[in-house]
């Protein structure tokens, strides 16, 4: 596959994305981390700056005005579910919910939830609207889940997003990441999205697959990104080709640049 | 003393379990077929130019006349509500105050919108006539909906956009309620509206764009739609076949022949 690939959700079309036989391992050195972090450092920044795909894909645009809602919550909340479920496949989607909302609540109590967090937010709900979060999460875990199940055996939750902080930058990258499909030391890297793809749909992949190959200690890139969006029953798919690294690397870099200038003309 | 006994009331739940049982004609229509038909009526009618903003077809879109008053801001709150509700019974959430519950969820899950600006603004008068009708609407779906097990796998408020015509037409979809699986050999998907209008056959057409917009997400036609008027009671509930699909589609097309020369 060159460039980006676009598919319906068919069970045939899924089967091949699964594909990677004739995709080459591709791995970072240290001498192109060392380059990209000299990049970054050229960027001056008086803050620690965080970068994503989402950044990317809206060209630098911080996302101010983020608050927590039934809809900002069911990712990380229907994700953790998936979790449970994975461990105990007897637990309907709606109870590993609950397990996942019942973690946000007890560290919260406890106070290990900072202020602002999903946890502190969901302890000053009310009744219904914790039902509501749940019915949101419940509805993420499944439909993600049963496409899940149409990506084969090999597919699982990812543990964590990509995190990446380069050495003397002030920055941390950061790739979503939803779940893997490993197969010894290939693997594949799924996002699954809300919406519909946009133009920039294919850059916000590049980067997610860029910043997962940086995370990765021996800087393995995975052989294909696929980015899944439920509601338009579509998927884009990357290949990991050193080309399509640089490119998104390039991108954040890009996004670092864009978001300095904006500092600068608010403090101006 | 004579005493009667009362019919038990069937659910759509219960409806759904027995239709189950069944068995159906199969569907050989699937998402490639669907979209090359609507792909080759789209060209006919838009031709190779692509309009500066996509025509969105939506379930409204099939609405007429007869239930304009669900499209009022009243009857829009009203509805918007009553889904709330929808989805906390459909997980089997408690639900203490059908109107307090049902207002407190819909503002969390609408935020700030012109809806709830409206809601915002009503008088005593108009939000105590608002509680009343949510109230009402309320026990007919507590009573006629019925909760689906875990097992069925409830989605609620499920969202679709299906981009066709090179991006040029655009079906968007909200279906209240999604139970079943489409994995497997076939699809045992049912998709289920909620409305607080009355049954017509303008809610046969969306029930039919329901269908159509599913396969096209899913690769799969689904096995029943349904929908549950909490007006009335009245509960329709179709199987999904080549027939359905095929007026679903000519009706989209339809909709966007009277959409392209009204613009």
């Amino acid at each position: 596959m060159i460039g980006v690939t676009q598919r319906d959700l068919t069970s045939s079309s899924l089967d091949e994305l699964c594909v990677i036989d004739g995709v080459a391992p591709v791995v970072i050195t240290n001498e192109q981390r060392d380059a990209l972090a000299a990049r970054f450092r050229s960027i001056p920044t008086d803050h620690h700056r965080r970068l994503d795909a989402w950044m990317v894909e809206k060209a630098g645009a911080q996302s101010n005005d983020f608050a927590w809602s039934p809809i900002t919550a069911r990712r990380v909340l229907g994700n953790a579910a998936l979790h449970y479920v994975e461990r105990s496949p007897h637990l309907s989607y709606s109870e590993a919910v609950y397990a996942s909302l019942a973690d946000q609540l007890d560290r919260a109590a406890r106070g290990h939830a900072r202020t602002g967090s999903l946890g502190q937010w969901i302890a000053n709900l009310e009744n219904p609207i914790v039902g509501i979060v749940v019915a949101e999460a419940t509805t993420w875990a499944t439909q993600i889940h049963q496409i899940m199940g149409r990506l084969g055996p090999e597919i699982g939750m990812a543990s964590v997003d990509a995190y990446y902080d380069v050495a003397g930058a002030r920055t941390t990258l950061r790739g979503r990441r939803d779940a893997l499909i490993k197969s010894g030391e290939n693997r594949i890297v799924v996002r699954f999205r809300s919406g519909l793809p946009g133009r920039t749909a294919g850059s916000g992949l590049r980067a997610d697959l860029a910043v997962d190959a940086l995370a990765d200690p021996l800087g393995r890139v995975a052989q294909r990104i696929i980015g899944i969006w439920p509601e338009a029953g579509v998927a884009l798919a990357l290949d990991g080709t050193m080309e399509t690294v640089r490119a998104g690397a390039r991108d954040l870099v890009r996004s670092a640049i864009v978001e300095h200038r904006q500092y600068v003309r608010i403090a101006a | 003393m004579t005493t009667t006994a009362v019919p038990p009331i069937v659910t759509l739940i219960d409806s759904l379990r027995d239709a189950r049982q069944t068995t159906t004609s199969e569907v050989t229509l699937d998402s490639a077929g669907i979209r090359a038909t609507l792909a080759d009526g789209i060209y006919a009618l838009l031709g190779e130019a692509q309009p500066i903003t996509p025509y969105v077809i939506r379930p409204s879109s099939f609405r007429r006349d007869a239930v304009m008053s669900s499209y009022t801001p009243f009857g829009r709150m009203r509805g918007a509500l009553i889904t709330q509700l929808m989805r906390l019974i459909a997980i089997g959430f408690p639900i203490n105050d059908l109107f307090v519950d049902a207002v407190a969820a819909w503002r969390a899950s609408e935020g700030a919108s012109e809806l709830v600006e409206v809601f915002a603004a009503l008088d005593d008068d108009e939000r105590a006539r608002l509680a009343t009708e949510v109230v009402a609407h309320g026990v007919v779906l507590q009573q006629r909906l019925g909760t689906p097990p875990s097992s069925w796998l409830p989605r609620t408020a499920v969202r679709s956009a299906i981009r066709l015509g090179g991006g040029g037409v655009l079906l968007r979809d909200h279906i209240d309620l999604v139970i079943g699986s489409a994995n497997g050999v076939g699809s045992g998907v049912a998709l289920i509206d909620i409305t607080t209008s009355t049954l017509d056959e303008s809610m046969e057409r969306a029930l039919r764009f329901h269908a159509v917009v599913e396969t096209l997400k899913s690769g799969l036609a689904p096995r029943f739609v349904a929908t549950l008027s909490t007006a009335t009671g009245q509960l329709w509930r179709f199987n999904v076949d080549n027939d359905l699909l095929r007026r679903g589609v000519t009706e989209i097309l339809s909709t966007l022949d009277v959409a392209v020369a009204g613009r």
